[in-house]
């Protein structure tokens, strides 16, 4: 059975607030990733769909580095993931940490969910470690965003519960333990 | 030049305000075009919020006045250049969808700045734009995306492009106006 950590040694989630979407803008509008609208709409519209938002804390100092997310719970037994996380900040793999803590609370959350979607462009891929090569791409829609003042092609991928238990369940247990080191290849290894 | 065209041979489309999904169900209940499409479905192909909606037409059979169906024009995303078109008339209505279908795509690519023009659907190919098939492109599958009564069915998203439309268009619009020339 899964339990929905929110923590490991050195990071931790902490579930969003009204208070920290000026500082999800920043992290943004620093990644440059999207084309945002402007504060006050995006404010407006961020929430939408959203079925769980945290804050990525450094545990050591309670910086925030970023955020992630999970939304468009689907009654087909699937949920997207999002995150997003300032480059300066999230080194030494707490942007990792992050995700697999995030993928975890998905499925432990939500005995429903059969599947994780994550969807990224190639401009966002390199950040998050060779590990996500190895994660099933489902489907590619050619020049589908458009940023950094060209188009990208968006990169759907799935994580299967079945493959979760398999092995992001246990290296979440050992992050949660502190007998795991941070790696950006966390995603890659088996359990 | 593309002319943003609102009929052609038997069908017309007239510009309404949007419905939400709930609504556009009800809509082709009560008008039997619906086809069998359940709200399930229906929810996943149709915009969640109406301020995503930049067009919506009522479906009519010119000659009787008759209500086909719906088609909308959704998700139009200015900066990555696409918008999503949804086109629900009966299919058995053959010569209604494919024609309702034509003058949406084609409605899209004229008022827009858009490359292509996405059609989701949870069906193996794209019928209401058989008459173009030629250029329609299957761009991505989700696999088992959409609950349908029990069933997990795939979602495939098609895409149309600007510049195979605008070779293909007048023909393909001539031909839909003869009545009966369709399949």
């Amino acid at each position: 059975m899964l339990h929905p950590h929110l923590e490991t040694v050195r990071t931790r989630l902490r579930p969003a607030a009204e208070e920290d979407v000026p500082r999800l803008y920043d992290v943004l509008l620093r990644l440059g990733l999207h084309s945002l609208p402007n504060p006050e709409a995006f404010a407006r519209q961020h929430g939408q769909g959203v079925d769980a938002q945290f804050a990525i804390e450094l545990k050591r100092n309670g910086e925030i580095i970023g955020f992630s997310s999970l939304q468009h719970l689907s009654p087909a037994g699937h949920i997207q993931i999002g995150i997003f996380t300032d480059p300066e900040l999230s080194r030494l793999g707490a942007g990792a940490e992050a995700m697999m803590l995030t993928v975890n609370y998905g499925f432990a959350k939500w005995e429903q969910v059969r599947k994780v979607y994550f969807s990224t462009t190639e401009a966002s891929l390199p950040s998050l470690g060779r590990g996500m090569s190895l994660i099933p791409r489902e489907a590619v829609l050619p020049e589908h965003l458009f940023f950094q003042g060209k188009l990208w092609d968006v990169h759907f991928y799935a994580i299967t519960r079945d493959a979760w238990l398999e092995s992001g369940a246990h290296i979440v247990n050992r992050l949660v333990r502190g007998v795991e080191q941070h790696d950006p290849e966390v995603l890659r290894r088996g359990g | 030049m593309i002319f943003p065209h609102l009929d052609v041979g038997r069908t017309a489309l007239r510009c309404v305000d949007p419905l939400d999904s709930k609504g556009a169900h009800g809509f082709l209940t009560e008008h039997g075009s619906g086809g069998g499409l359940s709200h399930e479905v229906l929810s996943v192909l149709w915009a969640v919020d109406l301020g995503e909606v930049a067009a919506q037409f009522q479906v009519e059979a010119r000659d009787t006045g008759r209500v086909a169906g719906l088609s909308v024009l959704q998700r139009l995303d200015l900066n990555g250049g696409h918008v999503q078109a949804g086109v629900f008339v009966d299919p058995a209505d053959e010569e209604v969808r494919s024609a309702a279908s034509a003058l949406t795509v084609n409605y899209a690519f004229a008022n827009w700045s858009v490359r292509k023009v996405y059609v989701w659907t949870v069906e193996e190919d794209l019928a209401e734009l058989r008459e173009a098939s030629e250029i329609v492109r299957r761009e991505a599958t989700l696999r088992e995306f959409v609950h349908d009564g029990g069933l997990l069915r795939d979602l495939t998203i098609f895409a149309v492009y600007r510049e195979d439309w605008a070779r293909v268009v007048p023909n393909l619009l001539r031909r839909l106006s003869r009545a009966g020339a369709v399949r």
